[in-house]
């Protein structure tokens, strides 16, 4: 589980350690960037994705608790300050699974439009926040393939 | 650390030091020295130092290891001589092999057993055994720092107190960080002093039965060992080996109890091991807690009352009740960490991102289930697209009617309508039922909306009583409207308020029903078809009693006859005839555009050919003429269709009619980031192409390839029908400001009529000038009084507004703020309290306040100090 990934140890494997994404950005490229994209509130139960749903848009969990579920099965808990979504953000594919509220909360919503809309009024946070995500993307990848390993 | 995200097992790296350096190293030289002492006493004066060690110090521990164990950490006087020679520099550092960091604590937990039943033996009695005791313990310690780093030697691996500070502190209730490792070397499998709250539960977690198994073993064997210890006969009266078989009986039977628990009632290992081990310390004080008491009675020379003896053994009820809510909430942690597949986070400066994302109260969307934030700076529609719903809007001021939505409640908490929002309702039928969604603002929370809801079938308010018929009074029973585009529709609407008996007929050169030409543009790029552009449902058409010809050209107008001559063979008789057939899409002229390939971009069926023909030909390319508002939107939507696209204006800017130099270079840059080219001061010259369009030519003599041409460079009225009718025509339809052509039966409103100092082109102008139409045509007294006409470019991504004049002159205040960010541009001129002329250029959303002033006409006299210091939020209180 990363518990014991001993960051700077010697002999350990190369940690897979938390990501924090547009961790540069000041509050004020943050201001900027909530002018453009959208925040949208929730309350406990509410879907934020639903599996099967075409939605090419990522998610920042900015208050509560979400989770992932496939039918009944709960599969993980997504906790406050989390990035999620950023697959089908990418590839427009539909949503996979659906993320249901645990508690009341509130999400940045990114969609690509939103992305380009940033890109021509803030060409540097864009590029930094598409950078970040495919950052996500490969930690995630990585993880994968080290579950797969395993 | 509260801006990076919540760790449920933060590592020592994670936290802060609670207190400096030096305070730990002149706390743990202090208790070397009490050590010392202690043991100068129990060589000195056995009595008292066997006391102090075994009544006092020792007895203390297990409680500070369940409640702060990281205090002990930092102090115990084996972990400080252990440090020694890394902290000097005389460490080997080598690494301890797997094998042993693996045995270690088996090793650890043997000898534990093994030394503790000693006491009995040796070390309660013996001042010599008890002195080989600790300083044996010392120098093996020191000697595991000589040759392994980190704390490898023997904090964490052979140290017989590791496996009871593991077990005791699995939850500390005060988590105090590791200050011995500067930088963690990776010594040690899942290491307490690197992550406390998640050490034990990895242990018994762990994949490896035997490395977990003899944790298990430990914790579980624990309460037995305590008891057995506790109540074991006097060795005077019993044999060593009975003895032993007594303590191993004893380990067994809880050991029995924890395997029974965890076989009959399924409880976890860790809530085992947890229960297990809080038992084991309550029965330590059980017997050891009136000791302590006495003892300390005894060197401070007073009695304890009885009460007080039983003090840390309540004490000990306490915090291993504690430890183990502790517990299991880490335990609860782990396994959301453990379901997730220890999937890496990623998280944001959380603080941050909140203190800017704004607004707790919610809109609910019942259709949905969803919410967004009640922000009384945002419309509703603004919410919605938030919330990533989706609602077919028009043209963002309230006016053409695309996007009502029903108001299941809360209606109160909405910012009240504008005149041309209430207009725009009482169009719709839908005043008091619906709103406008493009415009209208949740000014707190309770809303519920209902996209699923068609506005129409809300309960109807009752029709007023005593309604006049004009058409019965004024004995106009028959109104042909040509053209059912904005103006037309609001003349027939108008009408049918006037009179419920009247006939209307209303002939539509195009195909379909009234839409929102606003949005033409998404039937380029967006999936759906026209359905979703439809302004008026099929039951409006019905429960007026309004007949719309579609797909039917009026060929010719008979005056005399009073009659409109259809090309379909037939005729349309009236008492009173409105034209409204608008206007359409010039194109200039140009060797070349008449090649397939060209188009204009003015109705639905144009969108849907360019679109067809984009597929047709995998065009990639496309050249927009016009730099105004239609070019924009046209080149936007090219864009949104994959199409590479320049802009080409004749014009030295963008949108030179409504905006300013500053504005029109900010809608450039931000229109250029998309991809969109743009060159100015430029003309097509020329249309190249075998058979389609391939290329354009400019006047400046660049080329540039193109599949596709767009001309979006003005329009002209539809006035052949009247001048061929004989009435007065010139640009368009010469009417006064009742409206009225040159016959008085006859009246034009909208982009085909020509009134002296009108503005065409606008939604609101056609909407008063057809209200104006409808009135006189009953006979009443109206005159056109120009609304307010804001332009306002409809795109999503950017807010761009011009209206009036930007020149200034007497009596006019112009505000503005020299500094304002380089993304917004904001020219406000003011006479006598109201706009005259603005300009707006900025992020979406940014413009709405400026926009529904100028809409309004609303008197800024109130907020004009506010506005001279650039606090532009004032536009959104008025």
């Amino acid at each position: 589980m990363g518990l014991f990934d001993y960051s700077n140890a010697a002999d350990s494997v190369e940690p897979l350690q938390e990501i924090t994404f547009l961790a540069d950005l000041s509050s004020e490229d943050w201001a900027r960037v909530l002018k453009i994209v959208k925040s949208r509130v929730f309350r406990a139960g509410d879907d934020l994705i639903r599996a099967g749903d075409k939605d090419d848009s990522f998610y920042i969990l900015t208050s509560g608790e979400v989770e992932v579920t496939i039918g009944d099965k709960v599969l993980a808990t997504i906790p406050e300050g989390s990035v999620f979504g950023e697959i089908s953000f990418f590839d427009g594919a539909l949503r996979s699974a659906t993320i249901r509220a645990k508690s009341k909360g509130s999400a940045v919503r990114v969609t690509r439009d939103d992305l380009d809309t940033l890109a021509a009024w803030e060409p540097e946070i864009a590029r930094k926040m598409l950078f970040d995500l495919g950052r996500v993307l490969a930690m995630r990848l990585r993880w994968t393939t080290r579950l797969a390993a395993s | 650390m509260s801006d990076i995200i919540k760790k449920p097992f933060p590592s020592y790296l994670d936290m802060p030091a609670q207190l400096p350096s030096n305070f730990w190293w002149s706390f743990r030289i202090a208790t070397f020295a009490v050590m010392l002492v202690i043991m100068w006493l129990v060589a000195t004066n056995p009595a008292s130092g066997f006391a102090l060690f075994w009544k006092v110090l020792i007895p203390s521990l297990p409680l500070l290891f369940a409640l702060a164990p990281g205090i002990w950490r930092q102090i115990c006087p084996m972990a400080l001589v252990n440090q020694i020679p890394r902290t000097f520099g005389f460490s080997k550092e080598l690494t301890l092999p797997v094998r042993f960091k693996n045995l270690a604590y088996f090793i650890s937990v043997l000898t534990f057993f093994f030394l503790v039943s000693l006491r009995h033996v040796y070390f309660n009695k013996e001042p010599a055994a008890l002195l080989v005791l600790v300083f044996g313990a010392l120098a093996l310690a020191f000697i595991g720092g000589v040759f392994y780093k980190g704390r490898s030697g023997w904090c964490g691996t052979f140290c017989p107190l590791a496996p009871i500070q593991k077990a005791y502190g699995h939850a500390p209730v005060v988590t105090i960080r590791n200050g011995y490792c500067p930088t963690c070397v990776g010594c040690q499998k899942n290491c307490y002093d690197f992550n406390p709250r998640a050490a034990f539960l990895s242990d018994l977690a762990d994949k490896d039965p035997w490395y977990a198994g003899h944790k298990k073993f430990f914790v579980a064997g624990l309460p037995g060992f305590a008891i057995g210890f506790f109540t074991a006969q006097d060795l005077a009266q019993t044999s060593l080996v009975t003895y032993y078989l007594y303590l191993a009986g004893w380990i067994i039977t809880t050991l029995g109890i924890y395997m029974a628990a965890r076989i009959f009632i399924s409880v976890t290992d860790f809530r085992a091991a947890a229960i297990s081990a809080m038992s084991a310390l309550v029965i330590f004080y059980w017997y050891t807690g009136a000791g302590i008491v006495n003892t300390l009675g005894g060197l401070a020379g007073v009695q304890a009352p009885d009460w007080v003896l039983m003090l840390p053994f309540f004490t000990a009820i306490v915090v291993g009740v504690r430890v183990i809510f502790l517990g299991m909430s880490a335990e609860a942690d782990f396994r959301a960490l453990d379901s997730g597949k220890a999937e890496p986070r990623v998280g944001v400066k959380i603080d941050i991102v909140r203190r800017n994302a704004g607004a707790e109260d919610l809109v609910s969307e019942r259709k949905s289930g969803r919410s967004f934030a009640a922000d009384p700076t945002r419309t509703l529609l603004d919410g919605i697209e938030s919330a990533g719903l989706t609602l077919d809007f028009g043209c963002r001021m309230g006016m053409c009617g695309a996007d009502p939505i029903a108001i299941v409640e809360g209606m109160e908490s909405l910012s009240p309508p504008s005149d041309d929002e209430l207009a725009t309702l009482r169009r719709l039928g839908l005043e008091g039922r619906a709103r406008m969604a493009c415009v209208c603002k949740a000014t707190g929370g309770g809303v519920t909306i209902d996209l699923g809801m068609n506005p129409n079938d809300l309960p109807e308010p009752p029709p007023p009583e005593n309604q006049r018929d004009l058409g019965v009074e004024t004995g106009v029973q028959k109104v042909v409207i040509i053209g059912n585009g904005t103006a037309g529709m609001a003349v027939a609407d108008e009408v049918r308020r006037h009179s419920a008996s009247c006939k209307i007929d209303v002939v539509a050169r195009e195909s379909h029903q009234f839409y929102n030409r606003m949005a033409i543009g998404r039937l380029l790029y967006g999936r759906t078809g026209l359905e979703d552009l439809y302004l008026m449902s099929p039951e409006w058409f019905e429960k007026k009693s309004v007949d719309v010809w579609l797909n039917t050209q009026a060929v010719a107008i008979d005056r005399d006859g009073k009659q409109v001559k259809l090309g379909t063979g037939e005729s349309l008789a009236y008492d009173k005839l409105v034209l409204a057939m608008g206007s359409r899409a010039i194109v200039p002229p140009a060797e070349g555009t008449q090649l397939p390939g060209c188009f204009v971009l003015r109705e639905a069926a144009d969108a849907q050919i360019i679109r067809a023909w984009r597929q047709q030909h995998a065009c990639e390319r496309a050249v927009v003429l016009g730099g105004g508002v239609l070019g924009i939107e046209a080149a936007d939507a090219l864009r949104r269709l994959n199409v590479k696209t320049t802009i080409i204006q004749r014009a030295e800017r963008l949108m030179n009619k409504e905006l300013d130099e500053k504005g029109s270079a900010i809608l450039r840059k931000y229109l250029e980031g998309l991809g969109i080219k743009v060159i100015t001061g430029a003309s097509v010259a020329k249309v190249f192409g075998n058979a389609r369009v391939e290329q354009v030519e400019l006047s400046n003599g660049d080329l540039l390839d193109a599949e596709i041409y767009i001309a979006c460079a003005g329009v002209k009225a539809n006035s052949e029908l009247a001048a061929a009718a004989g009435l007065e025509v010139k640009r368009g339809v010469i009417v006064d400001a009742a409206m009225r052509t040159s016959d008085p039966d006859i009246f034009a409103a909208g982009d085909v009529a020509e009134l002296s100092g009108a503005v065409s082109g606008l939604w609101a102008v056609g909407t008063a000038q057809a209200a104006v139409a409808a009135a006189t045509l009953f006979g009443k007294d109206a005159s056109y009084s120009p609304p307010s006409t804001l332009v306002s470019l409809k795109m999503d991504g950017i807010d761009v507004k011009g209206f009036g004049s930007l020149e200034g002159g007497d009596g006019i205040e112009e505000i503005f703020d020299a500094n304002e960010p380089e993304n917004e541009h904001r020219r406000l001129f003011i006479s006598d309290g109201r706009i005259v002329g603005a300009v707006f250029v900025g992020p979406p959303g940014t413009g709405q306040d400026v926009g529904q002033v100028i809409q309004s006409r609303a008197n800024l006299s109130g907020i004009i100090e506010r506005l001279r210091n650039k606090d532009w939020a004032a536009l959104g209180s008025v």
